[in-house]
């Protein structure tokens, strides 16, 4: 049995969560699990203040190490056990490689002479790394968009892409009667999501269901705002199930995100992936995207949804969509095969297993057993 | 073979034994045939150039105490991150010296000062085999860290440790296993050794009527100053004057002489002032006894071992490192670590109750015959080439560890000026 550390400073559950980033460690830690159940665990490595150990799903399991100090931010954690617990393991996967805790732990790792991967999640807390080229240390990156793989600047470290990674289980097509009666946004509260652009290009006879926690609270004024007079629904406390009804119920789910927001901030990264749009069409539901970032490598236009240059454009999609149900239907079903074939966790899964099998069996894997 | 010696201070500039037996151990390896590369700092004053000597280290000076007073405590830190832990620069220089010399064994020295943790990370990643030579507590001490709880580092440092060491005494080796950090898997136990030539018998000696009692050293409270000052007023108030008790050494603390003053024993006690070695083993023969009333932790001693190669029979602390190698009554004296005892052993030299001639006859020809470099290098040279058999598979890269020495030094930067500031 091989073991695979994912060093995380967040998870997604209840306790710790920030947006799709810590989703997909997750997604991606079951579905290299399921990809070889006999070969590959995977624990989730990250901190608190108490250790503790928990399966999340076969092969998978969340371990919290005693993180030293009070960090700032969970993306500062690190922690005195680090090197003895990732020594545990024959490969460490760093998740949010541009935070000081995904620092520390490709240091701890290489320093172990353990295969390293990293993956940046778009938490670019420290900039440590990348002036002094954190990323040549580790063996592979795994970017999981074309567009996260341009971002990063490496000599000789290898990096590969793999898309997608939602759990097409969970995420699925209702088995009764479908009824479509809105437009979904799901995902944080924040400027550079571009919700605003939704709203402002939401026709007024449409509804919208807008679910996600609030982060920003200035922003969030602004949206109720500019809601007025629309059919324009916030949901804030959505658990689980409640997302999955709502993408069920959605005629298309809408990701509007931009590179420069409304109070003029400016984002490199807006989306690495666009994790919501996966979840959506493995639902059956088709996706809308800006032409943004990474977003519209997982959306075929007219084929899975619509990639969408303005916002004209995004009302006319908005409307057709919303009138148009033979269409919805067919996007929506091809929409989750495309999720089924391409962006399930299990093609993400194997494909990671392919990668961990080649580092560790690689020359220096060996080497380092021999040791 | 080829053995590349690691120090963080080389004669002229030493601040003990420690330096001085280092440079000796690497000329007794160079007489034997061997090439012998030391990789140290310049130091803390000006050296002449020697070839086998690269000074290309850089010293973050941990034993200025007055620097240490005047310092802010994010400088402390910051100093001591760099002079225990990992010294970027150090890495690289090593990672040089290495390529340059293509060494069969490192041979390390004192580390503290050069970033210690970091050169045994570096080597350990480069499979490069190494002995350690322990004459006091170094791997503990290159774990000090402060801040509250148990001591973390000590634990990973104890947990991936491994190599080969001398250490000078029991004690040595105790003090650090007791910190936590096992000694494996292996430590051979190698006395310290005296320097130059041993002087002329003195089995016979004449009297002068007075006790001549010699002390050389730091003069420092763990070095037992006051406990040999307090012992002179304990035989004064016996009624006992015939001794006088000389100390040699650089004095800091004038609190020692004033001590001195108040017990009104200027005609027994004089400080001396501080004398080159050479100079100050030639006095050893103007005296009768070397007290030695130094702390438990005396790793070992070397001062008592060229005092009694010189006829000068050395009484001692009962605990501590030389204490292991000398038998008592027979190759010196020994004393509990109190001013009673040390006066008690005086008394008896003085009232002839212990006759100093054959113990000093003794004592010269076991630190001539066993306390000598001479006799200790074959030992030295067997771990060594021990040690270089081992194998290097699964050497990692040079510019691998020297990336991540400069990311991992970075890294603890910030968190100790964030530690300070929070």
């Amino acid at each position: 049995m091989r073991r695979i550390a994912y060093v995380t400073p967040l998870y997604f559950g209840d306790d710790s969560c920030v947006g799709g980033g810590e989703r997909y460690p997750q997604n991606l830690a079951k579905g290299v699990a399921l990809s070889a159940p006999e070969k590959y665990s995977v624990d989730l490595i990250t901190f608190g203040t108490r250790p503790s150990q928990r399966e999340l799903a076969p092969g998978v399991a969340l371990r919290v190490i005693v993180a030293a100090g009070v960090p700032r931010t969970p993306f500062e954690a690190v922690s005195w056990e680090l090197p003895a617990t990732l020594d545990e393991y024959d490969l460490v996967h760093v998740h949010q490689s541009a935070t000081r805790c995904g620092e520390v732990a490709v240091a701890v790792a290489k320093q172990l002479r353990k295969p390293t991967v990293i993956t940046d999640h778009g938490a670019h807390t420290s900039t440590l790394g990348l002036e002094y080229g954190l990323a040549e240390l580790a063996d592979a990156v795994v970017a999981y968009s074309d567009f996260g793989a341009a971002l990063h600047h490496v000599k000789s470290t290898p990096i590969h892409v793999v898309k997608g990674g939602v759990d097409s289980d969970v995420f699925t097509p209702t088995n009764g009667v479908r009824v479509r009666d809105r437009f979904t946004y799901v995902g944080r509260l924040l400027p550079h999501k571009g919700i605003d652009r939704l709203i402002d290009a939401l026709p007024a006879d449409l509804p919208l269901t807008v679910c996600g926690r609030v982060y920003h609270e200035d922003y969030f004024r602004l949206l109720r705002s500019k809601a007025e007079g629309k059919l324009v629904e916030f949901v804030t406390d959505a658990d689980d199930e409640a997302i999955l009804a709502l993408y069920r119920r959605a005629w298309a789910n809408v990701l509007s995100s931009v590179h420069t927001d409304c109070y003029g901030n400016s984002f490199v990264a807006p989306e690495l992936m666009g994790f919501t749009l996966l979840e959506a069409m493995a639902c059956g539901t088709p996706a809308i995207c800006a032409r943004t970032a990474a977003m519209p490598e997982f959306v075929d236009h007219g084929e899975t949804g619509f990639v969408y240059d303005d916002l004209a454009s995004l009302t006319n999609i908005l409307q057709l969509l919303a009138s148009d149900s033979s269409l919805v239907e067919r996007l929506g079903r091809q929409a989750r095969e495309a999720v089924e074939a391409r962006f399930d966790l299990r093609a993400a899964g194997r494909s990671m297993a392919k990668l961990y099998d080649d580092l560790i069996d690689s020359e220096s894997g060996s080497a380092r057993e021999a040791a | 073979m080829r053995i590349l010696t690691i120090s963080n201070l080389y004669p002229p500039d030493v601040v003990g034994g420690y330096e001085i037996a280092c440079r000796q151990a690497v000329e007794a390896l160079l007489e034997r045939g061997h090439d012998v590369q030391v990789l140290t700092t310049p130091g803390r004053s000006p050296s002449p150039r020697v070839a086998h000597v690269d000074r290309a280290l850089r010293l973050t000076d941990p034993f200025s105490q007055f620097v240490n007073r005047l310092s802010t405590l994010s400088t402390i830190r910051l100093m001591d991150s760099g002079s225990y832990r990992l010294d970027a620069f150090n890495v690289d220089r090593t990672f040089e010296a290495l390529e340059r010399f293509q060494p069969d064994v490192v041979y390390l020295w004192n580390l503290l000062g050069i970033g210690g943790l970091g050169l045994l990370a570096a080597l350990k990643h480069r499979r490069v085999p190494w002995v350690w030579h322990l004459m006091d507590n170094v791997p503990s001490y290159l774990c000090r860290w402060n801040s509250l709880g148990p001591n973390r580092l000590i634990a990973e440092v104890a947990r991936q440790l491994r190599g080969r060491y001398v250490a000078c005494s029991r004690r040595v080796v105790d003090e650090i296993e007791r910190d936590g950090i096992p000694l494996l898997p292996e430590v051979e136990l190698i006395p310290n050794w005296a320097g130059g030539p041993p002087g002329s018998d003195r089995s016979s000696r004449a009297s002068s009527g007075r006790l001549r009692i010699i002390s050389a050293g730091r003069i420092t409270p763990e070095k037992g100053v006051g406990v040999l000052i307090e012992s002179a007023r304990v035989l004064r108030d016996r009624g006992i004057e015939s001794f006088e008790i000389d100390i040699f050494g650089r004095l800091l603390d004038h609190e020692y002489p004033a001590l001195v003053h108040r017990y009104g024993l200027e005609g027994w006690v004089s400080f001396k002032g501080e004398l080159p070695n050479a100079e100050l083993v030639k006095r050893y023969a103007d005296y009768d006894v070397f007290a030695f009333p130094t702390w438990e932790r005396e790793p070992f001693g070397i001062a008592p071992l060229e005092a009694a190669l010189h006829g000068c029979v050395p009484i001692i602390s009962r605990l501590c490192g030389i204490s292991e190698w000398l038998v008592d009554g027979v190759h010196c004296l020994k004393a509990d670590r109190t001013p009673e005892a040390f006066a008690d052993r005086f008394q008896t030299v003085i009232d002839r109750t212990v006759d100093l001639g054959p113990i000093a006859a003794r004592a010269q020809r076991v630190v001539s015959r066993e306390f000598r470099v001479e006799a200790v290098i074959p030992r030295i040279e067997a771990i060594l080439e021990r040690a270089s058999r081992e194998s290097r598979a699964g050497a990692g890269s040079t510019e691998e560890f020297h990336r991540l020495a400069i990311i991992a030094e970075r890294l603890a930067r910030i968190i100790v000026q964030e530690g300070c500031a929070a």
